[in-house]
Order: C-alpha cells, then sequence, then structure tokens
C-alpha cells in the first residue's frame, strides 16, 4: 500500500462548507452573537430547536404519589443513523409503560415520529446502538427494569425483536450499556450495567419525614452482565467466567475503551453510591478490577460517590483517555485524569471542574468540541432525584417542568475549555431552562460541522440544542475560525465501523487524540464518527489509526471541513 | 462559577434592641455544649481587647438591623413530632427575637432536617447576634462549605478566631483550602491540626492526600497509614492508602488493604462533637435509624437501642426500625426482644430485605423448629438463590430426621454458590452428618455417597478435614 495513499473522503459527503448545509427549512436562524473574543468565554452557542424540530413527545417519567424510583431515573436516548440514509434519527427511551418514541429525520431536517412502523414501540430505561450481526446496518439494544430487548434492523429502519432468539433478555434493572468486541473476533458484545434490585413496595422519605424517591442503599446493588456475541447469531452470557459477576454494585454509566493502551479493550462503570469499576482486560475474555489501585473508584477524598453518567475523551490533550463522571448534589462532577502509570488522578481541583457541580446533580454528560477549537468541552445534563434543599427559579420559565418536579428541576452545564481549565459558559439561554434531564448526546444532526446537541428530559420533550458555531461564522463577512474534521474508522472486513479505533491527528496545533466510540454519558447511544475541532487550521498532516485487532497504520492528512472514511487495509501499515 | 444560579438564603439584617443584653447574657437553653458555655463565661466578665472589638462591631451592627424574618420550611407531610419542634422554636423566637442562641438553636434543627437555605439563614442570624459564640460562625461555615468551599473560608477563620484550638474546625478549614486549590496553606492548616490533636486521623489524611496528588508516594503511605492506624473503620483512608502503596510500587500491600477495604462500611465519622449535636436533633423516624446504625458502627449498642425505641415511638409503623431494633438485641444477648421486634418487622412488612431469614434464624435459636422451617421456606420463595437458607432447611431438617429434604436442600445449595468457603464448610459438615445418619440406618452405600461428595469438597478446599473423611469413606466401603 502506497505510503500516500490518501484517507478517503466519504462517499456521502454528509458534510460540506461550513454554514452552507443548514437544512433548507428548518426555521431555524442564529438567534444571538457568539463570543466576543478568543479569551472570552462564549456567551452563547446554542439555541433550543425543539418546537422547530418535530420532536414533540413528551416523554413520561411514570411518576405518582408513591414516588417510584424507575421514574426518576429513566429517560434515554439514542441518536443514530437508523434507516442509512445519511442522516442521524432518535430514539428516545422512557420509563413509563408505552413511553418511547422513534423519530426519523426527514430531508428538510425535520423529525417525524415513526415509531409504530419501526417496530419500536415500548418502554424502557436506556440504549445502544451498534451492528450486532455485521450486516451493515445499526441495531438496537434497550435496556429496562425488567427484561431488556433487542432490536435487529433490516437496513432501511425496520426493527424486529429479536430478545429471546438471542438470548438477550437481561432480567434486572438494567441501565447503560456498551458495545465492545472485547475477544477481537469481529462481533460486538455487550456489556450491560446493572442497577438495584428495586422493590416498589419500600417508602422512603427525607428527614422530615416527608416522601420521595429511593436512593440506591435502599437496595441491594446488582451484578453487570457480560454477553458474548455468538458469531452475529445470539448471545452468549459470560459475566461469570469474564469475572463481572464478582461484584454486585449500582451501575448507572458505562464506557468501553483502551484506558492503558495495552491493546485490550477495557471497562468502566460509574456506580451509584458505590465505588467505579476499572475492568481491565486480562486477555482470554478475563477482567480484573483495579478500579481502587488504578485511582479510578473513589474520588480524591477516598469517597464512593453517586456515579450517574461517564465522559471519556482526552480532555489534556496528552493522547490518552481521561474520565468524567456526574454524581448527585452537594458531591462535585469528578474528573479523573489519565496519568497512564496505568492510574488515573482525581483533578478536579486542577481543572476547575468541581464548583459549577456542587449544587446540581449530573447524569448524562459528554466530551465535545463545541466551539470547534481544538479542545474537548463539556456538556452535563442535570436534575434531582430528591428534593432539593432549596428549589431553584427558572428565568422567564419557558420549558418549566409539571409541577411535581418543581423541587427538583435544575439547569443543565456547558463548561469550556480554556487550556485544561473549565469555565462555566452556562448563564444564558437555553443553559438556564429548568428541568430534569437525563440523556445526553452530542452529534452533528444539521451536518454544518459542529455539534449539536439531544437532551432527554422526564416529562418534557427531549430537548435539541443546535450549535450555533458554524452559523455565527457563516453570518458574518469575517472568515470562520471554527474548523473541523469528522472521522470515520471503516473495516471492510467487517462490513461496519471499527468501534473502538484509536487515532491520532496531527494538526498544525500539535497531535490530538480521536476515539471511534459512542459518546458515553447516561442511559445513552449516539454516533461513532469523531469530531476534531480544528480552529483556524485548514487541514490536518496525517492520521495514525491504531485498529481494534492491534494493526497500525497511517493514512495523510486532508482540508478541514468535510467527513473523511478512514479505511483499514488502506494505510500505510507500520 | 455558578454564582447566578445558585440560591442560598438572602441575609436581611435584623434588629435586635436586645442586642446588648443578649452579648453579655448565657446562651440559654441549658446547652451542654462545654465551648458554648465557655464562649458565654467569657463574655460575662471583664472584657478583653478581642471581645471589646467584637462588642463594637456586635453594637454598631445591631444599630442597623431590621426586623428578621423567621424562614419557615415547608412541612407537608412531616411527621408530627417534627411539626410539633418546629412550631415550637419558632414560637420561641418570636417571643425572643433578639436571642442569638434561640436563632442557632432553630438553625441546628432546620439543618437536621435538611431545610439547608433557612438553617444558613438562622445560623448569619445567631452569628450576627451572638458574635462571640464559636459555634454559630462553625456551624455556618460547614453548612456553606457543602456548596462553596471558597464561601466558606471566611466563616471557618471567623470561628478560629474565636476558638483556634477545636482541630475538627481546622480540619474543615483545610479541607475547604484543598478543594480550593490552596493546597500549600491547606498543608499548613493540617499540620497545625495535628500540632492541636496528634490523634486527629483526618489532619493526618489531609496530609497523605496532598502528598500522594504532589507524587511524593512514600510520605503520602507514611501520613495515610498514620490516619488509618487512628481510624480502621475509615474506608475513605484505607483506600486511599491502598492506592498510595500502588504509587509506591508495593501493589501487593495496596491489593490487601483494598480487599480488606470492601467490609468498611461506605459512611465515615467524624470526632466532632459540635457538628454531631446537629445530627442529633433530626426527630423524624429515619433519623433515628440513621444514629442507631452509627452508634452499632462503634458497638453501642445501648444507645442504638435507646435511638430505635425513641423512633418507633415516632412512627411505629415503620418496619426497618422494628427490624434494626431486632438485629441490636440480638447482638446484646436479648433472643426474646430481637424475636419480638423481628415478627413486627415481618408483619409490617413480610418482604423487607433479609428480615425473613433473620427471623428464621431467631426462631431457630429459640427452638422452634417448626416456625423456622417455615419462615426458611418463605424466605426462599423471596430468594430463591439463599444458601444460608437452605443450610437451614437442611438443619431443620437433620433434627427431624428428614434425609430426603436433607439431600434436597443440600444439592441445591451447592448448585447454588460451589465456590462460597463457608458455604462449602458447612456442606462438608453437613455431608458428612447426614453420611453418619446413613450409615447408623444401615444404608451404607448411599452413605458412601455423601462421604465421597464431601471428601470432594475437603480436598478442593485443602481442609484438614479430607484425611479423616479420606478413611471413614474407606471405612464405609468396606
Amino acid at each position: 500500500m502506497a505510503r500516500n495513499r490518501a484517507a478517503r473522503v466519504a462517499g456521502l459527503v454528509l458534510a460540506i462548507a461550513p454554514g452552507c448545509s443548514a437544512p433548507p427549512d428548518s426555521g431555524v436562524a442564529p438567534a444571538e452573537a457568539p463570543g466576543a473574543g478568543p479569551e472570552a468565554t462564549p456567551a452563547v452557542r446554542f439555541v433550543d430547536v425543539t418546537a422547530e424540530s418535530g420532536i414533540d413527545h413528551v416523554l413520561p417519567s411514570g411518576t405518582d404519589s408513591t414516588y417510584p424510583m424507575p421514574a426518576v431515573m429513566g429517560g434515554g436516548l439514542a441518536v443514530f443513523d437508523a434507516d442509512g440514509d445519511g442522516d442521524l434519527d432518535l430514539y428516545v427511551v422512557a420509563p413509563a409503560a408505552g413511553g418511547n418514541r422513534f423519530y426519523v429525520q426527514q430531508e428538510d431536517g425535520h423529525f417525524t415520529d415513526a415509531t409504530t412502523a419501526a417496530g419500536l414501540e415500548g418502554d424502557g430505561m436506556g440504549c445502544a446502538v451498534g451492528d450486532l450481526d455485521n450486516d451493515g446496518d445499526l441495531d438496537l439494544y434497550v435496556t429496562r427494569v425488567g427484561p431488556d430487548r433487542l432490536f435487529l434492523n433490516d437496513g432501511k429502519g425496520v426493527f424486529a425483536d429479536r430478545s429471546a432468539a438471542w438470548d438477550a433478555a437481561v432480567p434486572g434493572w438494567s441501565s447503560s450499556a456498551a458495545l465492545l468486541d472485547y475477544d477481537r473476533d469481529g462481533y460486538l458484545d455487550l456489556y450491560v450495567a446493572r442497577y438495584v434490585a428495586f422493590d416498589p413496595a419500600r417508602v422512603c422519605s427525607q428527614h422530615g419525614g416527608r416522601r420521595d424517591f429511593c436512593g440506591p442503599t435502599e437496595f441491594e446493588g446488582l451484578s453487570d452482565i457480560l454477553l458474548h456475541n455468538l458469531g452475529g447469531n445470539g448471545f452468549e452470557n459470560v459475566s461469570a467466567v469474564a469475572g463481572i459477576n464478582a461484584v454486585e454494585d449500582a451501575g448507572l454509566g458505562v464506557v468501553a475503551a483502551d484506558f492503558d493502551h495495552d491493546g485490550e479493550v477495557d471497562i468502566y462503570v460509574a456506580n451509584d453510591a458505590d465505588p467505579n469499576n476499572l475492568w481491565i482486560h486480562q486477555g482470554s475474555g478475563r477482567f480484573l478490577d483495579d478500579g481502587v489501585l488504578q485511582g479510578a473508584a473513589f474520588n480524591r477524598w477516598g469517597n464512593s460517590e453517586a456515579g450517574m453518567g461517564i465522559a471519556a475523551g482526552d480532555a489534556d490533550l496528552d493522547l490518552d483517555l481521561d474520565l468524567f463522571v456526574t454524581h448527585l448534589i452537594t458531591e462535585t462532577n469528578t474528573y479523573y485524569r489519565n496519568l497512564m502509570l496505568p492510574g488515573f488522578e482525581d483533578a478536579t481541583i486542577d481543572t476547575e471542574l468541581g464548583a459549577a457541580s456542587l449544587d446540581l446533580t449530573g447524569f448524562g454528560t459528554a466530551f465535545f468540541d463545541a466551539d470547534n477549537d481544538g479542545d474537548l468541552d463539556l456538556a452535563v445534563a442535570n436534575g434531582a432525584v430528591k428534593r432539593r434543599p432549596s428549589a431553584l427559579a427558572a428565568p422567564g420559565g419557558a420549558a418549566a417542568p409539571p409541577a411535581f418536579w418543581s423541587d427538583y428541576a435544575e439547569p443543565n452545564l456547558l463548561l469550556f475549555n480554556h487550556d485544561g481549565r473549565f469555565a462555566d459558559a452556562s448563564a444564558q439561554r437555553p443553559w438556564t431552562e429548568l428541568g430534569l434531564s437525563r440523556a445526553l448526546v452530542p452529534a452533528d444532526l444539521d451536518r454544518d460541522g459542529d455539534l449539536d446537541l439531544v437532551i432527554a428530559n422526564l416529562d418534557g420533550a427531549p430537548r435539541t440544542l443546535r450549535n450555533l458555531t458554524i452559523d455565527a461564522g457563516a453570518a458574518s463577512d469575517e472568515p470562520t475560525v471554527a474548523n473541523w474534521l469528522q472521522v470515520r474508522a471503516f473495516d471492510p472486513r467487517l462490513g461496519r465501523e471499527a468501534l473502538g479505533a484509536r487515532i491520532t491527528v496531527r494538526t498544525p496545533d500539535g497531535p490530538r487524540l480521536l476515539h471511534a466510540l459512542p459518546p458515553g454519558s447516561y442511559l445513552s447511544a449516539g454516533p461513532t464518527a469523531a469530531h476534531l475541532g480544528l480552529d483556524a487550521a485548514e487541514s490536518v498532516e496525517s492520521f495514525e489509526v491504531v485498529w481494534p485487532d492491534g494493526l497500525v497504520e497511517s493514512f495523510d492528512g486532508v482540508a478541514a471541513n468535510q467527513v473523511v472514511e478512514l479505511v483499514r487495509g488502506e494505510g500505510q501499515a507500520e | 462559577m455558578t454564582g447566578p444560579r445558585k440560591k442560598v438564603a438572602g441575609l436581611r439584617p435584623a434588629a435586635v434592641p436586645a442586642g446588648l443584653r443578649r452579648f453579655a447574657a448565657s446562651p440559654g437553653g441549658g446547652s451542654e455544649d462545654p465551648r458554648t458555655q465557655r464562649d458565654a463565661s467569657t463574655g460575662g466578665g471583664s472584657l478583653s481587647s478581642t471581645s471589646r472589638t467584637f462588642a463594637l462591631v456586635f453594637l454598631l451592627t445591631a444599630a442597623v438591623l431590621p426586623a428578621q424574618q423567621i424562614p419557615t420550611p415547608g412541612l407537608d407531610g412531616a411527621e408530627p413530632a417534627v411539626r410539633q419542634r418546629f412550631a415550637s422554636l419558632q414560637a420561641d423566637l418570636r417571643a425572643d427575637p433578639g436571642n442569638g442562641d434561640a436563632w442557632g438553636r432553630y438553625g441546628m434543627v432546620l439543618e437536621a432536617h435538611t431545610f439547608t437555605d433557612a438553617a444558613i439563614t438562622a445560623y448569619r442570624q445567631a452569628h450576627r447576634l451572638s458574635p462571640r459564640t464559636f459555634r454559630w460562625p462553625y456551624l455556618l461555615a460547614a453548612l456553606v462549605d457543602e456548596r462553596s468551599a471558597a464561601d466558606s473560608l471566611p466563616l471557618y477563620r471567623a470561628a478560629l478566631a474565636l476558638d483556634p484550638d477545636y482541630a475538627p474546625a481546622r480540619v474543615r478549614l483545610a479541607e475547604a483550602l484543598e478543594r480550593t486549590g490552596q493546597f500549600d496553606t491547606a498543608n499548613q492548616e493540617y499540620a497545625q491540626a495535628v500540632r492541636l490533636d496528634p490523634a486527629n486521623a483526618h489532619a493526618h489524611a489531609g496530609l497523605g492526600r496532598l502528598a500522594l496528588a504532589a507524587g511524593d508516594a512514600d510520605a503520602a503511605v507514611r501520613h495515610l497509614s498514620r490516619a488509618r492506624d487512628l481510624a480502621a473503620e475509615n474506608r475513605s483512608f484505607a483506600v486511599t492508602l491502598a492506592q498510595a502503596y500502588a504509587r509506591a510500587g508495593d501493589r501487593e500491600r495496596g491489593q490487601q488493604i483494598a480487599a480488606a477495604a470492601r467490609s468498611l462500611g461506605r459512611i465515615n465519622y467524624r470526632d466532632d462533637p459540635i457538628r454531631s449535636s446537629v445530627h442529633d436533633l433530626a426527630l423524624d423516624a429515619r433519623s433515628y435509624l440513621r444514629r442507631a446504625n452509627a452508634h452499632r458502627v462503634h458497638g453501642e449498642l445501648d444507645l442504638a437501642r435507646r435511638e430505635l425505641r425513641a423512633g418507633i415511638d415516632v412512627d411505629a409503623s415503620r418496619p426497618e426500625l422494628h427490624f434494626a431494633l431486632a438485629e441490636v438485641l440480638a447482638a446484646a444477648g436479648d433472643p426474646a426482644g430481637s424475636l419480638a421486634a423481628a415478627r413486627r418487622a415481618y408483619e409490617l412488612h413480610p418482604e423487607l430485605e433479609g428480615v425473613a431469614p433473620f427471623l428464621a434464624r431467631a426462631l431457630f435459636q429459640t427452638g422452634d423448629l417448626s416456625g423456622a422451617l417455615a419462615m426458611a421456606e418463605e424466605a426462599l420463595r423471596l430468594d430463591a438463590g439463599d444458601v444460608s437458607m437452605m443450610l437451614l432447611v437442611a438443619l431443620v431438617s437433620a433434627e427431624r430426621g428428614d434425609v430426603a429434604r436433607i439431600v434436597e436442600v443440600l444439592d441445591r445449595a451447592y448448585r447454588e454458590r460451589p465456590q462460597d468457603p463457608p458455604t462449602r464448610d458447612g456442606l462438608i459438615q453437613l455431608l458428612t452428618n447426614v453420611g453418619e445418619a446413613m450409615v447408623s440406618s444401615g444404608l451404607p452405600d448411599a452413605a458412601a455417597g455423601h462421604f465421597r461428595k464431601a471428601l470432594d469438597l475437603a480436598e478442593e478446599a485443602g481442609s484438614p478435614e479430607a484425611a479423616g473423611l479420606r478413611r471413614r469413606l474407606a471405612q464405609v466401603r468396606r
């Protein structure tokens, strides 16, 4: 293979020049100007376009006077190209019976409800998306309080429930799930985090004796489940063999990636009130929980926190995966910096990520380059699980949740990365709106080159926040300084994206690490295409890809502002 | 960074016409806190220069303070005892709104019931009205610290200006400094706390954490080892020490400590009488249970029993209180009382986790085999994988000579958890007993099967009983 074989520009060419690909009839115009300058925290980068999007389904929590715990924990979301037409569709998952909805994105950018036609009715907690049978389309796994469900895609966005045939109906309360090919046989396996042995008869109250939702410590935790994919024909529960069933913790968030760069995929699980697990793959299908010794199980203070969602990304630009875990009010969200000792350190204080979260209960979260400046920012979806010590006032109250939730509603957070320290950029709408937010997924819904956000809300419609970074650049006469790339890693032998591929991009500003991974977050699934902000750089110099099977290949650089697909076997092997 | 979104109750200045009287008066209410009493006695005599400064500030402040509205939290759905306590304290305040210590006591009760905003308001008022009383700025600082370490710093310093020697406050100041990234100053405060109280485990742990973050793993091991020696029940110290050992290159020692830490409780307790006194004021049933559990951790069974009985007086319909009482009474050597409490818990909530197995064991221990068997079967209905109940059924069946039942249950238990050492040891013993029973019944072939199974298990476990079982099996076969 020639050394200079160029990265293949994707045939579908989803993205073109910045600012000219917004859906023509989306009804959305940039509402407010972007931030003032490079040193200032951008004032407004997002605008809520939910009302115009067609996504109008109020996601039912199912709460009532009995305060059922699943009602306050649910609210899942998948953003994926279900029908293979090149744009992103949406599946929202609700705790209440019949609450799930599937929305297909039309050519004009609007979404239409296709739940029944797609065969995706039901309820649940969260979901995972991936090509489980290697037939080139994306399948859907739905976690539930009860047996989980697996839906296989026919390639056109119509799904068939194959839970029984695949032995995929994991029992108990499942929360988040992650796909990984831990045995590198080419078929995606599934890690299912499970929460607690919920007893609906348990009555819980606050210290004043007022009834409220129960917390996880009221119940026994459940062991997680590892399902081995049997050649695209079914699953085998290998939790015992893998050692995963050695602990019974209240699992909520999960990310699978090679954290120590030893070539084996590892698993990180955020547990609610229990120490987090860092399952290090020992090879041969055995995992060892090394979270305590590697500094990722407990925070700086040695405390296990109420782990909810996880963001994974190279936030400090040192070419390894750091972790960010969201937590309960009075706990900070925690940033675990990867030191590659191997091990992590709680660097929440150094990164100034603590104060913003102390008064909020965080769930979905993601590292993403919100302003395309080349480093990773953060978004956090919030909403209390018990009555707050003090209710927050909604400025304007435009998206106020139902009265039941008035003591629980919280605003979401946007945190901008400035040289490794994060500044709260949530002082204006839509970030000041209150709600009960749970799943959160960054994705370029309108294919304009910046990352939008979709956030699931209990008893509210999923909120679609359009990123104005590119729009703002296009609206002015100034040349944009928000260049970007989206990078896909494709393995033609498998006929699907190479989940877990590690991509180092040489840019004029230094190397950047990308992973072909879904966002992690909380009860969420999203695109595995990696997004890279390039600031003013108009091209990148090269790509180096470590494929999941260990092959390392280099690819030549490309110009900015496009979607590129790196194809295994078409680069220069090292 | 989230200043605009944080709703910390605003402070309204207060009018305190009786302020000067309050300044010199006892904090009143029969406070048992020696620190408060010491503050009061100092205030009653000749004033030091510091006291004079406080007096001047106080007079100036009091002169401009308008009326302070009493914060009234929403108590819909709260237990009657809680509502009564709040009504009583509010009446006290209305009668004497210039009484700083009354405000402080009200703040403590508010905090104990998690009305944080209102508690902050009350503590601020208490601090203004009783500016020489240590506990009000200290309690205020600790509460503000839960939301903003930076905002708590001047409050901790104000408290420590009143009493520089209260080591728990100095440790909390150090922790707040650590949370705000002022590591050098935090280190100095931890060191000062160690000088004040060499047995303060949290101060040693702080020094260890800072050393670990600075990359000095050996120093971290040294400080954290001291913390762990002083508070062996503290899981946070143990797991951080385990991590420090791993960083220092001794993974094996780290693994040992981490494994041992698994059995430690999640909640860590501090020796801080002033802060503890707040939590003692919570009057709802759940708080009684929480305090009882804290006493149980420290082996204080009498205190735990007292809390649980008080909680039952508040709300007798809560099964978890009765169940906790049953456990405490059992540990205290009162099987009859334990059994009665367990029965009540079971009546209230038959599926309450753990209550059916507990009751089955309690019945067995008091000789009620029929009751124990029935309850064990019920427990197995609720949790088919409860090996301890399978073994209990086997024990009762053995007492009754029901060999077939024993074998059936043992097989289930063995299938359920073949690798569990206690189960395995229990099974070895039971299989041996059953084997002997079968020998006595003239069934040597069946007995040999049980001895064989017991021998397999003993060999697998490396148990010294294997040799004896091997000999016994040979005898039976002969």
